[in-house]
């Protein structure tokens, strides 16, 4: 007869009698709805109780980011600061003031392609609402012009953001759950974990192994849901996906996605998909939508002049490219 | 007060011609099981279940009713030698323990019309791994996990009860007979 | 007593015994999905936490009712999806067909996630 370890295992893990359990690495995980998206908070702990207050303090710092970040309630930080647009410059958190630098350095690297000031044009498109639809052209024209990234006032000295016209509206979107995920993952490595992931969505903070061993991560496949690009493996690095096929609508035989482009004040069309693999989740996060939005051309000229970034494109034709850094990394990589 | 020598066809002792073999065949069991659980496993998860060899001696040469007494000791001194009496442990030990004699047993009863048994101690011991994991399983379903997961284990356990209840039948089969002509032989001759 | 000798002893019901085992061995492995990368389980979650775990070998149509709103599910040929949802967008519902372990299925307006679960993780984590 055999004893099969494996079932005492699952025994013991189900059951709190035993919960020191020495075999292999203690890997935990919980899902909360935050940020408009499912988050998921992966830990390697030495036990349930730790991880437990871990995912707690966690989850509580994500609320705390979000209610900072985000544009769908008035009293936000981001909020208060678009209703003083064209008015006053609005003193803001040490945190935004330092989420928006990166967010303007990002802005500045793409030209543009990434722009925090993006809002109005979200707003009209209203992916977030149930039935959305395709604006006037006049109104994509009006609201482009409000798109500029140049325009927003950043002091640092007195803390301040400005928003130098009237009707600009900042749109973190494209940076908030990088920077989230990054600022949790720090949060549970200063506490001591030896790893573990933040996945706000597909904006991903890894550090430190699983156990022995690196983390695996997988990437969608832009055009088929079954199916996956590859896989990597990480450790101490944030990835982003930046995708067409994650929120869009369909009008008229038309697929119209979430990631606009400043430029046109419509969706991109150039690329499929853009993931990104840098140390940062922010950079990670505003990236991949910037380089989405340049297109594979300008993307990769870019990337070429970027050290430590590494990034897959799926250009619109569904061919894929790779930095060289990347080259082989890719576990079964099925473009 | 029980007789010292059992009459034949009382039930309700063991005679000492089968209490010393008996005690010696647990004794065995006992370290082989300990033994087991020290030395590293054939396979991540499986184990051969040795013990189960002494089980299907007893079981020949003395009966369902010893073999079930080699098992109850078995699992009791074990459990109090590995420190896990009344633990999770000991509760899966025991269940499988248990559960895999009385099938043996109930196998062993059988006769085809011409007299015969149809399954040897190999069959034997293929069916009581078998149940022995399946016993396992249900213990861990009712108490632990209550999740139909745990059941898509069993085409997994069924390949290593195949495994090692033919690796354990095809030891206890020699091994009984050898003991069966070894005690036949009067002592001392 | 050699191996053959012992052999001799075995029985035909011997055999038979090993030989059923062996084919329940390589018929529920198959069936159950272990030589593919699919999934064997469906674990549905709200608001993050299980509230069902439904095998993927067994068709059926199931809702779920959450405060937000109405979900139903249906298993069929080892696949799950959202067949309906009360929510507004229906982005869930468009999603279509899942079957590997590491694909999701989730319906946010109403805070249901539908995730396949095998008996080990082979992904850590996918980036969307």
């Amino acid at each position: 007869m055999m004893r099969p370890r494996f079932i005492l295992f699952i025994a013991l893990g189900g059951s709190l009698l035993w919960s020191g359990c020495d075999q292999g690495p203690h890997v935990v995980s919980r899902t909360q709805y935050l940020m408009g998206t499912l988050v998921t908070v992966t830990l390697v702990a030495p036990s349930e109780e730790e991880a437990a207050a871990a995912f707690e303090d966690a989850f509580q710092e994500l609320r705390r980011l979000d209610q900072m970040l985000t544009t769908f309630d008035s009293g936000s930080e981001v909020n208060r600061v678009n209703a003083a647009a064209g008015k006053r410059p609005v003193p803001v958190s040490p945190e935004l003031i330092a989420v928006m630098e990166e967010a303007l350095a990002v802005a500045r690297l793409t030209e543009g392609a990434f722009d925090p000031t993006v809002g109005p044009l979200t707003a009209l498109w209203g992916f977030e609402q149930a039935e959305p639809a395709v604006p006037a052209e006049s109104a994509i024209t009006a609201a482009r012009r409000l798109v500029n990234y140049r325009d927003v006032i950043l002091d640092r000295a007195k803390g301040t953001i400005f928003l130098k016209r009237a009707g600009m509206r900042l749109d973190l979107g494209g940076i908030g759950k990088g920077y989230a995920a990054a600022r949790v993952a720090h949060l549970l490595r200063e506490r001591g974990f030896p790893g573990g992931i933040v996945a706000a969505a597909g904006d991903l903070q890894i550090f430190g192994r699983k156990g022995d061993r690196p983390w695996r991560i997988g990437i969608q496949h832009p055009r088929d849901r079954n199916r996956l690009l590859g896989s990597l493996m990480a450790t101490d690095q944030a990835i982003s996906t930046s995708g067409d096929y994650e929120r869009y609508f369909e009008r008229g035989g038309q697929r119209y996605h979430h990631l606009l482009d400043p430029k046109t004040g419509r969706p991109a069309r150039d690329c499929q998909s853009v993931t990104v693999v840098t140390a940062e989740g922010s950079r990670a996060d505003a990236l991949a939508t910037g380089l989405f939005v340049l297109g594979p051309e300008r993307a990769k000229a870019l990337l070429r002049r970027l050290p430590g970034v590494e990034a897959i494109l799926m250009d619109a034709q569904g061919k894929a490219w790779v930095t060289p850094g990347l080259e082989g990394a890719i576990e079964g990589f099925a473009p | 007060m029980p007789s010292p020598v059992e009459s034949p066809g009382d039930a309700s002792a063991l005679s000492r011609e089968t209490l010393v073999p008996l005690a010696a065949l647990t004794a065995i069991a006992v370290v082989v099981h300990s033994a087991e659980q020290i030395l590293p496993a054939p396979l991540p998860g499986v184990r051969l279940g040795l013990a189960n060899i002494l089980t299907l001696c007893a079981l020949d040469l003395f009966g369902l009713r010893a073999a079930l007494i080699l098992t109850v000791n078995r699992v009791l001194l074990g459990s109090l030698l590995s420190g896990t009496f009344l633990g999770p442990a000991f509760l899966l030990s025991g269940a499988g323990g248990i559960a895999s004699v009385l099938a043996m047993g109930l196998l062993y009863q059988i006769r085809t019309p011409g007299g015969r048994r149809p399954f040897s101690l190999v069959g034997l011991s293929l069916t009581g791994a078998f149940v022995h994991n399946l016993a396992q399983l249900s213990v861990v379903h009712l108490l632990f996990v209550r999740h139909p997961e745990v059941f898509f284990l069993l085409p997994l356990m069924a390949g290593a009860a195949a495994a090692t209840g033919l690796f354990n039948g095809l030891v206890a089969l020699p091994l009984a007979a050898h003991l069966r002509l070894l005690l036949a032989k009067p002592v001392g001759s | 007593m050699s191996i053959r000798q012992t052999l001799k002893l075995t029985t035909g019901g011997d055999l038979v015994l090993l030989l059923a085992m062996v084919a329940l061995t390589v018929g529920g492995l198959w069936s159950l999905g272990w030589s593919s990368p699919h999934g064997a389980l469906a674990v549905i979650e709200v608001e993050g936490s299980p509230r069902e775990h439904l095998s993927l070998r067994v068709d059926r149509v199931l809702s779920i009712h959450t405060e937000r709103g109405t979900n139903i599910v249906e298993i069929r040929d080892g696949r799950i999806r959202m067949v309906d949802a009360s929510c507004p967008n229906r982005v869930c519902v468009t999603q279509g067909w899942i079957r590997h372990r590491w694909e999701e299925i989730v319906c946010l307006p109403h805070r249901v996630t539908i995730r396949i679960r095998g008996l080990e993780e082979e992904y850590d984590a996918i980036t969307r």
